[in-house]
């Protein structure tokens, strides 16, 4: 089964003075791998920059670099992509290997796989490992199937925290989330990763979108109005599975990549550097429509 | 023989080494044969070692060197008189030990960037993933020639075995070389004779082929006119002082974050002259802070876009960003199987025995030898210099007193290794109390790569533990007799900048040093003026001036508001002089003495380097100029104190105008100083003067302020009137204070100054001071002091007036938008 999609992410800044240069690095392409196929990007950004290349980064996420030198005191960022996302269909939880054996896997990182894997196993620059272990280490039973272990994080996760903006914001630390009980996606994909790194597992994080409108008489998901992350979990030949925290459940085809890292600082959407400006305000519309 | 006599009969005081531990200057009772010619000197009843010791004290105190200490605030910087003296045969095993250590750790990073084939099977890959100082956007990148390391240091201990052991690496920005040279300047200095009885080894070859080395490989890389330059945190940084003292002694400049601008992936300082570009940065700030865009965005102190031109070859970062990689405990433990596996050879100097607990064999020998292991952060890095040695050496886990520390080792034993301690060897140092005493040293020593490969500086930092803090020694090589002394001679630094290249940021302090300067010696000769009017000294006419113009006089400098001001006039001369006081005295006071003089000391730090020494001493001198507060009683005892720092601020000025450069640098302090005392000028006058009837004594106080009573007495040998007042400040272009030749100063300051070539048109800045200027010459002296309005105003002289003050102010405008904030949106840089 697949679903195509055609995204449209505006990103709008207004200054309250003239930005005399701006740098900006963008995750803003969809990249394609097994379960995805990117076939049309495009990206519009007014004023014109002087520069714009693209490069891909460690993790192979498309990135674009800008560099605008007109004076401005508005910048546009549109990002349109034609995906085509399959499901992953059939993912039997109970028949995951444990969680044990998959963390011992990935340490040992004896094929291509496990050798990827094993890189995110560890703390990363705003995952920290401490708090989170007492709070995940009851779902860690010896032997229990490593997928069955995620969902389960997923829905403890989404039963204990409340989704509630600006209690956080995109630097909190997974603690200070903990100590919340509250958060945005970004934060709820941050705990997620946090409690199975803490066990030596494989754990990532994953930036993209939700489908805006649902099928008649499907619920809308929370957070299909913006930017949307979850977190993916590596289980040997079951190869990565996405969970997503927010809406409590294991991802199918309303659920996008843009790409992935060890956590939101490796692919934030849009990272930048001006000179000038004094205040701003941003301006986030995402549109997901089926085709 | 020296060395077979008992050691305590050598020193002038005795000497005991304590027993169990490795001594370096003493075997049992014995001088070791290299020190015997320091222990002769010793024992020469002429050589005085308090006296030594004393004299280093001062010349550092001078050279206020400082260190950061661990709590982050400032410690001075400590030098004990008796260098630390290497055998010329260790010399020799510790060189090659360190050169292959080097070349081994630049391959180690080399991978970790490139191919990663060492993380395929050879290491685990926690050494580079659970490393918070493995900076994946660094990866791919391609130092030129291979060199990702170009400077590294070692810290050194000796175990009781006589064996010496890194203790650490140090690859991300290795700092202390500054420290170096500046012990060895002050040493030998200090201790002349001894320097040349042990034909000690010259550092200056060491800097000169790290200069050239560097300095090549970004030649390689970009434009021959490409600069090279020092980044640094700037002054807030307490280690800015062995920057500064590194940068003047290299010729680079030093510059911060906000002085480069990357455009087009190619980095740029930003100068007077507008945008130049850079082929080379000798990064003294930590990686992750050095690009905001990919790296820490949060980080104040880099460029954005410097990692992404780096990358893309455009500039040449050393060391290359993400050397951190390999500056921690747990590659200790690898380095002598990576040496068999990349080098093919045996690691020839030993590191500390350390295991990593990232591994279950090395994890069970730690967790089974918690008494007799140190339990470490194994990707922590440490500083030394900043922290105190005993700290550097401890343990981040003590499972001894708290069991439970051992859970996170379980839990997440690859952020963990245990070391084996180590019984340092001593050293003696001269205690000021009037001993000889024993204290545990390391030795820091630095690799550089050069055009011949990596070469070792024959000297280093010695660092001894006492109770009093650590205290540093110099660390001295005696040549062997047939060893030829390698000076080339003549053979020059490398080519000192010119000013033309003068940062934009570095010229706007020097702007400001200028005004601030001014100001102070402004507000002090006011107040001066003030205290002697307010009790009727200063007039000839004996008479007290009338307390509402010394009080107005204050409100219009914005020293106090204005209804204060009234309300101190009403109440009489006592509040009127308390009024003085507080401001004058007050800490928080923003027009008193303390935050006027830090405002200049403040500025002047940012351009230090640029200063002479004996300058900067001055500057020093100033600062302590507040705290004199409590040795002042009486009004007169404020005016002695005044006349004291008007004296200080004429030697600093003279110290400037006599030794610095006539670069645009010494242009632009100088502007800073004739655009402050015009405005100054402008402001007193029309304060005293617009306004009929004229108090008595008004026009003494003007001169005075103004320092041109002299100049008046000589010229008219009369009471001053108006006219002559107004003559001699405003239109007379020969008084050195009068407002004529400020300006006249100005312009042709303004006329050498780089421009943007506009057809036919003056720039902004010079238009604005001929207008000024001929206004004041054309000025006619009658109208100006005659005409009068209904309502008390002399019309004409008010308008001068105001005209002048608005083209000043503009002029500060155009100068800011022209030379320190230019904008880097534009093609020809900074017009």
């Amino acid at each position: 089964m697949s679903v195509e999609y055609h995204i449209r992410h505006a990103t709008e800044y207004r200054y309250e003075h003239l930005v005399g240069s701006s740098y900006q690095s963008l995750h803003l392409t969809p990249r394609s791998f097994l379960l995805q196929s990117v076939r049309d990007t495009r990206l519009t950004v007014t004023p014109m920059p002087l520069q714009q290349e693209r490069r891909v980064d460690f993790f192979g996420n498309p990135v674009t670099d800008l560099f605008i030198r007109d004076p401005h005191d508005h910048l546009m960022i549109v990002a349109e992509a034609d995906v085509t996302v399959y499901a992953n269909e059939d993912v039997l939880l109970d028949l995951s290997p444990s969680w044990e054996r998959t963390a011992e896997r990935a340490r040992l990182a004896d094929n291509h796989e496990a050798r990827d894997a094993g890189r995110y196993c560890f703390p990363s620059p705003q995952i920290v490992l401490t708090k989170a272990r007492d709070y995940a280490s009851g779902l860690f039973t010896p032997g229990k199937p490593l997928l069955r272990l995620a969902m389960e994080l997923t829905e403890r996760i989404y039963e204990d925290f409340e989704y509630r903006g600006g209690v956080t914001d995109v630097y909190t630390p997974v603690p200070d989330v903990l100590q919340a009980r509250a958060g945005v996606c970004q934060d709820f994909a941050h705990l997620g990763i946090a409690c199975l790194r803490a066990f030596g597992l494989p754990a990532r994080y994953v930036s993209g979108y939700l489908l805006t409108r649902p099928a008649e008489g499907q619920p809308r998901l929370t957070g299909a109005d913006a930017s949307h992350a979850w977190f993916s979990v590596w289980c040997q030949e079951f190869g990565w599975v996405d969970f997503d925290p927010t809406n409590n459940l294991q991802t199918q085809t309303e659920h996008i990549t843009l790409g992935w890292g060890r956590d939101y600082s490796d692919v934030s959407p849009t990272r930048g550097y001006i000179h000038g400006g004094g205040t701003q305000q941003l301006t986030v519309a995402v549109d997901v429509e089926p085709v | 023989m020296s060395q077979s006599d008992s050691a305590s009969s050598l020193f002038a005081a005795p000497y005991a080494a304590p027993p169990g531990v490795y001594d370096e200057f003493v075997d049992g009772v014995s001088v070791r044969p290299h020190w015997s010619f320091m222990a002769d000197a010793l024992s020469d009843p002429a050589t005085d070692w308090a006296q030594a010791q004393e004299t280093i004290i001062k010349r550092l105190l001078s050279e206020s060197a400082a260190t950061t200490s661990a709590d982050g605030s400032p410690r001075p910087w400590q030098l004990d008189g008796l260098p630390f003296i290497l055998a010329p045969e260790e010399w020799e095993t510790l060189q090659t030990g360190l050169v292959q250590r080097a070349r081994l750790l630049n391959a180690i990073v080399a991978d970790f960037y490139g191919s990663t084939s060492l993380l395929r099977g050879v290491l685990p890959q926690a050494l580079a993933f659970a490393n918070p100082h493995y900076l994946l956007p660094c990866s791919g990148y391609q130092a030129p020639e291979g060199v990702f390391l170009s400077l590294l240091s070692f810290d050194l201990g000796r175990s009781p075995d006589g064996q010496w052991r890194v203790l650490s690496n140090r690859t991300e920005a290795p700092s202390g070389l500054g420290y170096a040279l500046e012990n060895r300047m002050i040493m030998s200095r200090s201790v002349p004779d001894l320097f040349e009885r042990g034909s000690i080894a010259r550092l200056a070859h060491f800097f000169r082929s790290y200069s050239n080395g560097v300095q090549n490989l970004g030649r390689r890389i970009g434009s021959d006119e490409g600069l090279s330059v020092i980044l640094s945190a700037g002054p807030e940084q307490h280690s800015h002082f062995e920057q500064a003292f590194l940068g003047r002694y290299l010729g680079f400049p030093i510059v911060e974050g906000a002085d480069l601008a990357v455009q087009q992936g190619k980095v740029h300082l930003k100068t007077l002259e507008g945008l130049k570009p850079v082929n080379l940065i000798l990064r003294q700030i930590d990686s992750p802070a050095v690009d905001p865009l990919e790296l820490d965005p949060q980080s104040l102190l880099g460029t954005p876009g410097l990692l992404r031109a780096a990358a893309r070859g455009n500039v040449l970062i050393a060391n290359a960003i993400g050397s951190g990689v390999v500056e921690n405990d747990a590659i200790m433990s690898f380095l002598p199987g990576l040496a068999e596996h990349m080098l093919g050879e045996s690691l020839s100097l030993p590191s500390l025995a350390t295991w990593w607990c990232g591994q279950q064999v090395a994890l069970d020998h730690v967790l089974n030898n918690v008494d007799c292991l140190d339990i470490r952060r194994a990707f922590e890095r440490k500083p030394l210099l900043s922290a105190n040695m005993q700290n550097y050496l401890a343990p981040d886990v003590t499972p001894m007193d708290h069991p439970e520390s051992l859970d996170e080792v379980r839990q997440m034993p690859y952020a963990f290794v245990g070391r084996e301690r180590i019984n340092l060897s001593t050293v003696p140092w001269w205690n000021p109390a009037g001993h000889w005493e024993a204290a545990p040293m390391t030795l820091r020593m630095y690799v550089a790569a050069t055009e011949e490969g990596y070469q070792v500086l024959p000297g280093g930092l010695v660092r001894i533990s006492t109770a009093g803090g650590d205290i540093s020694k110099d660390v001295w090589l005696p040549r062997h007799r047939d060893d030829q002394v390698t000076r080339l001679p003549g053979a020059a630094l490398p080519t000192r900048r010119s000013d033309r290249d003068l940062p934009s940021r570095t010229a706007d302090h020097l702007f400001w040093l200028g005004r601030y300067l001014e100001r102070t010696e402004g507000a002090v000769r006011l107040y001066r003026s003030l205290f002697r009017y307010i009790n009727g000294e200063g007039d000839i006419s004996g008479q007290p001036v009338a307390l509402d113009i010394l009080t107005r006089l204050l409100s219009s400098m914005d020293y106090l508001s204005v209804a204060r001001a009234r309300r101190a006039a009403s109440a009489g001369r006592v509040a009127v002089e308390q009024e003085l006081w507080n401001i004058l005295f007050d800490p928080e006071s923003p027009d008193g003495l303390a935050k006027v003089l830090a405002n200049v000391k403040r500025t002047a730090e940012h351009v230090r380097e640029r200063l002479s020494r004996d300058a900067w001493r001055l500057f020093e001198g100033l600062s302590q100029a507040p705290q004199l507060r409590w040795r002042v009683h009486t009004a007169a005892d404020v005016v002695h104190m005044l006349d004291d720092l008007v004296e200080k601020l004429s030697a600093l000025n003279g110290q400037i105008q006599e030794n610095m450069t006539r670069g645009y640098g010494w242009r632009l302090l100088d502007s800073g100083r004739r655009l402050e005392r015009s405005q100054f000028l402008v402001r007193v006058i029309r304060e005293l003067c617009t306004r009929e009837p004229q108090a008595d004594g008004t026009l003494a106080l003007l001169l005075d302020a103004s320092d041109s009573a002299l100049t008046h007495r000589s010229r008219y040998q009369t009471v001053p009137t108006l006219a002559t007042v107004l003559d001699l400040l405003l239109t007379d272009n020969s008084n050195p204070r009068g407002l004529l030749l400020q300006i006249e100063t100005l312009q042709r300051h303004m006329a050498v100054m780089p421009r943007a070539e506009r057809e036919g048109l003056l720039p902004e800045a010079e238009r604005l001071l001929l207008a000024t200027h001929s206004e004041l010459s054309l000025a006619d002296l009658d109208k100006l002091t005659s005409i009068i309005s209904k309502t008390g105003l002399r019309t004409h002289l008010a308008r001068l007036l105001k005209r002048t003050e608005q083209n000043l102010s503009d002029l500060q405008a155009v100068l800011t938008s022209t030379y320190f904030n230019p904008s880097i949106s534009n093609d020809k840089g900074a017009f």
